[in-house]
Order: structure tokens, then sequence, then C-alpha cells
């Protein structure tokens, strides 16, 4: 069964003369376990794709369906909670919360939920992330690497059925992306985790399983390449 | 404790002058509303206590002559406690005017004996009775302490000994009479006595037990009725209220209910600015939190964890502050002398039921503040967070400049009409809470203006300070004329005599209007009052008001007369043409006086408060003129003394039996009670303004924090910071001259309102420096923000504002 499944998904903005169609009748469906990369030039869609996919924003229309869940049909509470557990999403801005430490902002969706921390695979995910010693900082005394690092590790740390990162390296030099990518996809296959990447790097893309290219809101080609 | 409970914490301890803002925000909250609560709780016992000193503690009285009925009572045990008294009138050789009070061991256990005795010692029982030395002296000088005394009823007479002087009485109570000397009583003595008794059951029982009482008597008595009195101020400050009360304590319950919602209403929009502002700033922390999968409960809990630590911190630092202002207040009250006329002070009494309800409504308030920002954060989207985008959406129209302002004002200016515009509802707020403190600051300064104006200041011709009332007859007026002047203590004085209702015929064409129809009776004749003054207190009004005395037989009148509630003045100066007929029509005796002509009439501009009287024309002549009149009746003058010890003079002239009103005292009790009134309005007011000054500065601060990445941007593209200075202080000022704008007129309405509740002569005008002192604190508040603004912008760095996401 497709972990994720995306059926004739459509976001307009605005009215009348100002409408613009963000994402327009867009399907495709992802295995468990994929790496994908979903490339597209500024303004085609890909990060409204993704955030409809992540649960952050609301559809027009269409549907979108996590582990056969359809996310959109649940309410506002269990929207949140789907969020908390399935889903990990990586920002191009990290988007830490600046008052609370490396360890906190890890572990926020698992404090969240109410329960008890997993130190072990807190400790891992430290030690994966080159983050070890750093747990206590804040993030105001991390470089843009190690924010980003951060960030993943607070996606991963549930363990979720999606990753998603739109434009994780678009901060970042191009010594700190490539890591940022290896880790990424290190950790994808350490944990099995299914993975969807947007960006404008082509070179980031060519390291994916499949690419799929979205132009004016459409999917223009949909191409397996590993 | 739970991430997200702990990120808050940690948000209000790294944002130190939000946080203080908000807790003072809330500290004024529960200051006021416990001010009011203490204020009213400690008012209510120390009235409680007046009334205790001036009228009794009793609940209610009935009246009752046979031992049965006094049995009767004795063995009710609802009845706490009960004393029996009796005021009655008794003739001593020529005066029938000796009032004695009996009471029984009760009563005498309740007289407080050292404010009572002036020598000797109280009577201990129906043979004995102690007496006022004045009257003593009047009736029977030869008497003194260990004689004794018959006084006589009509059916019998009664000897006491005589065992000491008691001190002078007045009495406030209406149900009471003065009385000259006490004794016991005795019932053995077939009269009629009041009962006034004292339940155990403070509550409504009181009415029903009080009723099967009177009726048990009035069986007992075997009479059809007895009179049934209750200490009504005494049970409705306690809360216990007839049905049907009309109780001034009801209103006051009312009043204070509506200051209360006042209060509540105006903390809710002050406060929901602060936590709106506070919740502004974490909409991007909470976006965050919502995108890893915090759920809007979750989010919303966070505020409501904000409200409920700041209320923590803010309650005990709220009710402290309360009880030490008025605690202060109290003491400055009491020192005033209508408080200490009263023989009790003002405690600042704190109950735990009234701490408890202004808890409670210090609660609801903060709730009711939280639930718009606690709603509004639970529903933005995340993206709409994470992008900051929660501004207050305007429509780009509304942002537009018209032709004129943008070839009037300078780019700086239109920007900052740009920023004030977008502001919304949110500006909408600031200028509300300042006109809201500007409206009420003037209103409260106009009222109290008034109050002055009509209550308390004297237009008196010659302030006095001492009022005394005797015969008309020359033997008393000589006498008092010796009493006055052997006393030190007076400064001056001068006599008149009450009014004389005159007729005469008026040429109505002396005056600027017609009035004929609104002074005339039906015959024609229009009504005179005709003052007389003593001869050269007469002569001094003319020097003062620049007219020749020509002897006794002068008449001055006043340069206006009122009608209708205005002022109608002459249009020429008047001769003796002006009135004619000038006589005192004696119904009675079915006849007409004529008055001996008088020779000259002149009109004095100064104003006196003897001149005016609604729709009557007033003379004043000479006492020697006033005296050739034939009166049928015996009439009185009026002696007013000024005396700087006006107190003391008054406890003079009672030793000698007269009835001096002490007017000095009257008025500085009003002028003491209008400053009461002005301390806690003034106060109310003061808390107020403070409310709406925190309030804009904490919102130009928050206003202005936001924007610094647009004020980096405008630098980076050329823009001097002076130009960005210009831009932020126009939009101060903005401010400013909008809350004039609405302030001013609704300030002058209400002003002008106020003045016609109040049945003045004087004219309307606006109090100019009610305006002035708002105008200045309103520019000092925007240029305190301005400057508090500049800060910022001086230490701002352009790149890293650029780079800053948070």
């Amino acid at each position: 069964m497709a972990i994720l499944e995306v059926k004739n998904l459509t976001k307009v903005y605005g009215e009348g003369e100002n409408k613009v169609v963000a994402l327009d009748h867009v399907s495709f469906h992802v295995e468990k376990g994929e790496f994908i990369a979903i490339v597209g030039s500024s303004g085609s869609g890909k990060s409204t794709l993704l955030h409809l996919i992540g649960g952050v924003d609301k559809p027009t229309s269409g549907e979108v369906f996590v582990n056969g869940v359809n996310v959109y049909k649940q309410s506002e509470e269990n929207l949140a909670i789907f969020r908390r557990r399935e889903v990990g999403l990586i920002y191009q801005f990290y988007n830490l919360i600046p008052i609370l430490t490396v360890e906190e902002n890890m572990t926020l969706p698992v404090l969240l939920d109410n329960r008890k921390v997993d130190k072990k695979r807190l400790n891992e995910l430290l030690k994966v992330l080159m983050l070890e010693g750093r747990s206590h900082h804040l993030p105001k005394e991390l470089s843009g690497g190690q924010q980003q690092r951060v960030s993943i590790g607070r996606a991963l740390m549930n363990g979720p059925s999606l990753v998603l990162a739109d434009e994780p390296t678009g901060n970042l030099d191009s010594k700190n992306s490539k890591e940022v990518i290896d880790l990424l996809k290190l950790t994808q296959k350490m944990y099995n985790q299914t993975l969807i990447v947007i960006t404008h790097d082509e070179r980031i893309a060519m390291q994916a399983d499949r690419v799929i290219v979205i132009e004016d809101g459409k999917i223009k080609k949909d191409e397996v390449i590993r | 404790m739970k991430i997200i409970n702990k990120l808050t914490l940690r948000y209000l301890k790294q944002n130190k002058k939000r946080t203080i803002f908000t807790i003072l925000s809330i500290v004024l909250s529960i200051t006021m509303i416990n001010a009011v609560g203490i204020s009213l709780n400690s008012a209510m016992k120390f009235y409680q206590k007046v009334i205790e000193i001036n009228q009794g503690n009793y609940h209610y009285q009935l009246t009752a002559g046979k031992k049965e009925s006094f049995d009767y009572i004795k063995k009710d045990n609802q009845i706490q406690s009960y004393y029996i008294t009796n005021t009655k009138e008794y003739n001593y050789k020529n005066h029938s005017d000796f009032v004695l009070k009996r009471g029984d061991l009760t009563y005498f256990k309740n007289r407080n004996k050292n404010k009572d005795i002036e020598k000797g010692r109280l009577p201990e029982n129906s043979k004995e009775l102690a007496i006022l030395k004045p009257y003593l002296k009047e009736i029977d000088p030869s008497k003194n302490i260990g004689d004794f005394i018959t006084i006589k009823d009509d059916k019998k007479s009664y000897t006491f000994k005589i065992v000491g002087f008691i001190k002078g009485y007045e009495t406030t109570n209406s149900y009471e009479r003065s009385y000259n000397a006490v004794s016991y009583i005795d019932l053995a003595n077939k009269e009629l006595y009041t009962i006034s008794i004292t339940d155990k059951d403070v509550s409504k029982n009181i009415f029903t037990h009080a009723f099967e009482l009177q009726k048990k008597i009035c069986e007992l008595e075997n009479v059809e009725s007895v009179r049934l009195s209750y200490n009504s101020s005494y049970l409705a400050i306690q809360n216990v209220f007839e049905e049907n009360s009309n109780s001034i304590f009801l209103m006051i319950y009312r009043l204070v209910a509506i200051i209360l919602a006042i209060i509540m209403i105006a903390s809710v929009i002050i406060i929901y600015q602060a936590f709106n502002l506070s919740t502004n700033d974490r909409v991007q922390y909470l976006g965050m939190l919502a995108s890893v999968g915090a759920t809007p409960i979750q989010k919303k809990k966070s505020v409501y964890f904000e409200g409920l630590i700041l209320m923590i911190i803010s309650l005990p630092i709220g009710l402290l502050l309360s009880y030490i202002g008025l605690f202060i207040t109290f003491n400055f009250i009491n020192s005033l002398d209508i408080i200490l006329n009263t023989g009790t002070t003002i405690h600042t009494i704190v109950s735990l039921q009234f701490t408890l309800i202004t808890i409670a409504l210090s609660v609801i308030t903060v709730f009711i503040s939280l639930i718009l920002p606690a709603r509004k954060l639970s529903k933005i989207s995340v993206l709409d967070a994470l992008k900051k985008s929660d501004e207050i959406k305007v429509k780009s129209k509304k942002l537009k400049m018209n032709f004129l302002s943008r070839k009037i004002f300078n780019y700086q200016y239109q920007l900052a009409i740009k920023n004030y515009k977008r502001q919304g509802r949110r500006a909408k707020g600031i200028i509300l809470s300042l006109v809201l403190s500007m409206v009420l600051f003037i209103s409260i300064f106009s009222f109290s203006n008034l109050m002055h104006q009509e209550i308390v200041s004297s237009n008196a011709y010659d302030l006095y300070d001492v009022n005394v009332n005797i015969a008309d007859e020359k033997k008393e007026i000589d006498k008092f004329k010796n009493i006055l002047k052997k006393n030190d203590k007076v400064e001056g004085y001068y006599y008149k005599s009450l009014d004389y209702n005159f007729v005469a015929e008026f040429d109505f064409n002396y005056f600027e209007e017609d009035i004929k129809d609104s002074v005339s009776n039906i015959d024609g004749s229009v009504g005179v009052a005709v003052k007389a003054i003593d001869d050269k207190s007469f002569e001094k009004i003319c020097k003062d008001n620049d007219i020749e005395f020509k002897g006794i037989y002068q008449v001055l009148v006043s340069d206006y007369i009122r009608v209708n509630g205005k002022k109608v003045s002459y249009k020429k100066d008047i001769d003796k043409d002006f009135i004619k007929n000038l006589k005192y029509e004696d119904c009675e005796n079915n006849k007409v006086i004529k008055i001996p002509d008088f020779e000259s009439i002149n009109y004095v501009s100064k104003d006196t408060y003897y001149l005016n009287q609604e729709g009557w024309i007033t003379f004043i002549v000479p006492m020697s003129y006033y005296q050739k009149i034939e009166k049928p009746t015996v009439s009185c003058v009026d002696f007013d003394i000024k005396a700087t010890k006006h107190q003391e003079l008054c406890k003079d002239l009672k030793k000698y039996g007269y009835y001096p009103f002490d007017y000095a005292q009257n008025t500085q009790d009003n002028r003491q009670a209008v400053l009461i009134v002005q301390i806690f309005m003034g106060g109310f007011t003061c808390l107020v303004i403070i409310f709406s000054i925190l309030n804009i500065v904490n919102m130009m601060n928050a206003s202005i924090d936001k924007r610094q990445k647009e004020f980096a941007m405008l630098l980076s593209v050329g823009t001097s910071p002076t130009g960005i200075k210009k831009m932020i202080l126009y939009e101060s000022f903005i401010y400013g001259f909008k809350t004039l704008l609405y302030g001013v007129p609704i300030s002058i309405f209400i002003e002008w309102i106020l003045y016609k509740q109040i049945n003045t002569l004087n004219s309307f005008h606006i109090s100019i420096f009610a305006y002035i002192v708002s105008f200045v604190v309103i520019m000092f508040v925007m240029l305190l923000t301005f400057k508090m603004s500049l800060k910022k912008i001086d230490k701002q760095n352009i790149i890293e504002s650029l780079k800053d996401d948070m």
C-alpha cells in the first residue's frame, strides 16, 4: 500500500482578477521508504504541495491520504496530532524555537504528545547528527548547519511516516548542504523513512530515487531515476 | 512541567518589559476592584458606628405602658437586648418646657458617662435627676446639685434630687426629642414608654418578629394599635431591607455594581490588549509548535497558562496596593472635621468575603481578556504563523492617500499615515483608551468645579460664620447685642429681618424684557420681599457699590431679577417712578398697611443672595426704616456673626439658651464632603489614566518592535535615520491629534450635559485648564513612546535586522 496518496489536489489563492492557482489537480502516490525530490522553478507550487501533504495548509479541493487516513477529513485537533506523529517537517529557515535548547527542540513532538522521551533514540540521533555536546545549547549558539541538523533531529524524533523537507539546504553553504543531504539519506536508510525533499538544486535531486517536476501547479514529469 | 508551559515561562522571562506591562495592567485592575470592596466595607462599618452613636443600635421600637407587655418582652427569647425610655414635657413654675427623659438600667449602662456629665453624676434611681446647667439657671437660678426640684404633669407632681449637670445635647435622630434632664423610669407610673429592641437574628425575620410583637402588645395593652418604627438605616447597613424598600443603601449597592462593571469593562479592554500583544509576539513560536504537532487546545492553554502565572504574581501586589492606598487616604480623611465631629473614625477594614469577591472578579476579568487572544491564536494557520503574516488585514484601498494629501504632506508623513491606517483596530483601540481617559478626566474635573461653585462657594455679600434667629423685639435684640458685645470671639455681625412679603405696582418699561406676565399676580401687583439690615451694614453696602447713603428711607435692589431661571437686567437707571403703592396686605385682619414712602432707590451690582429669589423683586432697607412699618405679627431677625472660633462661640451661645446655626462648620463640612468625593473620583480617574498610558506605551512599543525589519529596509534603501525618526514622530502625533479630535467635542458635550443637570445661573463655560492638562499629558505620552522607540532604532544594525527572522 502506498504510504502517501495525493488525489486531485488543488490550491487556489485569491479571487477574481487576483486568483492564483498554485496547485492544479495534482495526483500521485509514494511507496514506503522512497526518497523523492520535487523540483520546479520559483512559484511553481512545490512548497504549496509539500505544505498540503504535511497538513500545515488547507487545500481548495482534493484529498491526501497518509497510511490510508484522509488527512483533511480530520478535526483540527487530530490534524495536529497527525503532524506530531506522522510527519516530520524540515524548513529552509530551520524554525527552531530560540528559547529552547537543542535537546528540547528535538524532543518537542514527543513532549507535545505528553510521552516520555526515549533517551536512547535521542542520544542516537544526537550522535548521528553530530550534535553530541551541543544538547544544552540554544539555537543562537549554533551555526546554520548545526541548526538545520537540529531541525532534522526534531523531524525524526517521533519516527514519523513521512519526512518532508522544504529546501533544507537553501540557507546553507555547499559544505553544510552536502552534510545535510548525506544525513537525510543516512537517516532515511537507517529508519526506513519515506523522504520528500523540495529543491531547486539538481545535484540534490539526482541523489533521490524519483524526481517529480512541477510547473505552473501541475506535475510535468514524474521520473524514477534509481 | 509540560513543554508548552515551560516555553511560556521562558518567554515571559525573556520579554521582561512586556511581561511587566501586562502585570501592571492586571495589578491596576485588581487594585481598583479591591479598593471598591474595601471602601464599601469600611464606609459601611464607619456609618454603622455613626448610627450607633447618634441613634442607637436597636433594630426597632415599640410603645407600651402595661407591666404585662414588659414581662412578655422580657421572656421573648428572640430578643437579644432592649431598653425602655420615655420623654415627656412637664411644668416647673411658669415654664412648660421641662423635658425629662427617663431610661431604664440598660439605657443608662449604654450611655457614655464620660461624655455625658459635666459635674456630679448620672441618676441612679427614679427619684434622682441630672439636668442641663444653663436650663436650670434659666428656670430657677437658686437651685444647684443636691437640691430638690418638683415638676408636674396634668395628673401629679414628681420630686427629684438634682445629682448632676449633663452636657449639652443635640439630637440628630428625628425620632428623638431634645431633653433638659434625665432620670430613671418608674414603671409604676402608668405612662407610655418606648421600648428599643435588638433581635438576635439579624435578618428579614426581624420584620416578622416585630410585627408579631406589635400584635401581641396591642392585645396586652387592649388597644387597636401601638407605634412600631424601625431603625431603618441601622438595619440597611446590615443588609436588612424592608419589602419594596427604596433605601439609599440599595442605591449605593447599585452604584457600586455599576462602578465595578465599568472597572471590569475597562480592565478587560486594557488587559486584553496587553495579552494580545504578548500572544502576537508568540505567534511564530506557537506556529512552529503547531507545525510539529501542537494542537489548537494546547496553543490556547498556553495563553491561559500565561494568564494564570501573571495573575498569581499580580494578585498579592494588587491587594496590598489597594490596602495601602486606602489606608493612607482614610488616615487623611480622618483628620477632616467632618469625620472628627462624628465621634468615630474610618478604619481600613478587609473582609474575607470582599477579598474573595475581588479575587473572583479579577480572575473573571483576566479570563475574559484572554478569550479572544487564545481563540485567535488557536485559529491562526501554521503557515501564517511561520511567515509572521498575522498583521491586521487591511484592504489596499484603505491605505491609499488622496491627491491633496500627497501634495501637501511629505513622504515621511504619508508613511506615518499609512502605518497608522494599517494598524486598523489596534490603532482604534489606542485612540479609544486615550479618548476615554481624556473624557473621564475632564468630566470629573468639570463635575467637581460645578459642585464647588454651586454647593460650596458662597455669593453672600458678607460671609458669616454663625447665624442666630431671635424674636423681632427691641428688648430681645438689645439683650442679644449685649451678649455679643461681651464675647471676645465675635469679630463682627449684622442683623436682618426674614422676608416680609409686600406687594407693589411696577413700571415694567424699566426692564430689558417684558416680564410682566411672568411676575405679576392676577390683580397686576407684584410680590416684593423686603429685607432689613442693620443701619451700619446698610451704609457699608452703599459705600461698596459707590452709592450715596441718603438716610434711612433708602431702598436697594439687585441690578437684575431672576425670571424663569435666567437673569433679566434693567435697561436704564431706576428711580422712584419704578415702583408705586408699596403696601402690606394683612389678609388675616383684612386690612392694608401702607409703608412710609421711601425717598431714593438704587440698584447694586455686587451679587448678594439676599436679592435673588426667583420671580420676586427683593429690597434691602435699613433696619430703622423697617421698624417704622406697622407689622401685624411678631417676626424674627437673623443675626449673622463673623467668628473664626465659630464652634466655641456656638457653645457659648447655647449656654444662654440660644440655638445658633454654625454656618461656617456646615460649609466646611460640605467642602470636606466634596473633597472626599473628589479624592475618590480623582483616584479612580488617575488609575484609569495610568491604565491608558501603559496601554499606549505598550502598544506603540510592540508596533515599533515588529517593524524593525521595515525600518532596516528603509535605511538600506537610503532613508536617513532622521527621516525614520520623523516618521515615528508624525505617527505619534497622529494618535495625539485624533485623540483631541474626538475627545474635545465629546468632553464639551458631557460638560454641557453636567451643566444642564445643575440649576445654576452661571453661564456655561468649558474647563479650559482641564483641556490644557489633557493636551499636555497626551503630548507627553506621545513623546515618551516616541523617545522609547528611538532608542530601539538607534541601536539597530541594518543587516542584522534584515536577516533576523525572530
